[in-house]
């Protein structure tokens, strides 16, 4: 790609200012990400063009798009990638047009709230045990049980995967695939004792049989989160809980502040830089 | 009456129910014949209420299209059920 080259921005615009698809000729440089070209057509070209972003760096999820067909966050993903002639930018599906590209998240993190994305301690031990920080003591857990939900918690709520889920599309009582595998995340947690407070706050909602396992989701989420296999994880832990067959996983390991280390040594997992110490 | 998740889940082992059924020998004929229509039925019109109830969201369009799936399937059961003890159709 060359200082020279230049791409067509064709933009979804939903507006006061503008309706319908608008042409933008954009001159690029190697490396150049679509919210660079979005940030150059406003600086240089429209004003007017709205739409939401933050980090710049793939972690706050503000910018997700749809880019050719595809969603996806405008800020990790470069032009080059995308199409060297025509980039063709729309606004989420599934969710309402606030302004051209920027999308109302709210129906989303609604739900998502609804299904407490958090720890929750067991009732029936908070009698006798504070939680966790309040006393100064620590929560231990395994590796192997770190894993069991640590995909889940690199969610970044852009809502890529409510765009293309077609069980959204059709039925805005089904939670979606973000709140679902929030919903797993916490279950899956070991320091977690709030799975049947939230499988009440499900009965909110269409159950997770609903999701067809089209797997669009986990095919475009920029994280890598795989909300399709969260969702199969939840309706396996939720048929085996209907049968009465769910293990309820015990009180969480807890150890006074500072004695962690000492009273159980755990390896350092593969991912994390060793300390040396 | 079922949890939702159980019925889903009773709705998949339905669907292989019906292919064992059918690979069953006819000596048992009737037997096999109602449990077929039974599981079939329940596939069926499990399948259909779900489809339903993502068209009609609401909780109330919920109750109806549930109580309407449920007299429907005990409804066709009871015509297979009468047919069978009154003809003896499949006999």
């Amino acid at each position: 790609m060359t200082q020279s080259q230049a791409v067509t921005f064709v933009v979804q615009r939903c507006s006061e200012d503008a309706a319908g698809e608008q042409e933008y000729r954009v001159p690029i440089r190697p490396g150049m990400t679509v919210l660079d070209g979005l940030l150059l057509i406003q600086k240089t070209l429209d004003a007017s063009l709205a739409w939401r972003f933050s980090c710049r760096m793939g972690i706050c999820g503000s910018c997700a798009m749809v880019m050719n067909g595809r969603p996806g966050l405008a800020c990790n993903t470069q032009i080059s990638d995308v199409d060297d002639a025509v980039i063709r930018l729309a606004p989420l599906p599934n969710f309402r047009v606030i302004k051209d590209l920027a999308v109302d998240l709210h129906p989303m993190l609604e739900k998502h709230r609804a299904l407490k994305p958090f720890i929750l301690s067991d009732p029936a031990a908070a009698e006798n045990e504070t939680p966790a920080g309040d006393d100064g003591c620590e929560y231990v857990q395994s590796p192997e049980e770190l894993l069991e939900f640590l995909q889940f918690s690199d969610c970044i709520k852009c809502g890529a995967c409510m765009a293309v889920c077609p069980t959204v599309a059709l039925d805005p009582q089904f939670p979606g695939p973000m709140p679902l595998a929030a919903l797993h995340r916490y279950n899956a947690d070991t320091r977690d004792a709030g799975f049947r407070q939230r499988r009440e706050a499900l009965k909110e909602f269409h159950d997770p049989g609903h999701c067809h396992y089209a797997a669009e989701c986990s095919q475009v989420c920029p994280k890598g989160v795989d909300p399709a296999r969260a969702i199969q994880l939840l309706k396996r832990s939720l048929v085996v809980d209907s049968f009465g067959l769910r293990r309820a996983g015990g009180e969480p390991d807890r150890l006074p502040a500072g004695k962690a280390d000492a009273a159980k040594k755990i390896p350092a997992p593969d991912y994390t830089v060793d300390s040396g110490g | 009456m079922l949890d939702r998740t159980l019925a889903w889940f009773v709705s998949l082992l339905a669907s292989v129910a019906v292919l064992l059924i059918v690979g069953f020998h006819m000596s048992w004929f009737s037997v096999n014949y109602l449990l077929l229509a039974g599981v079939a039925l329940y596939h069926g019109c499990h399948g259909l209420h779900t489809m339903l109830v993502e068209f009609f969201p609401s909780r109330r369009a919920g109750l109806l299209i549930t109580s309407g799936c449920i007299l429907l399937g005990a409804g066709l059961f009871s015509l297979v059920l009468m047919t069978e003890i009154m003809f003896g159709v499949t006999r």
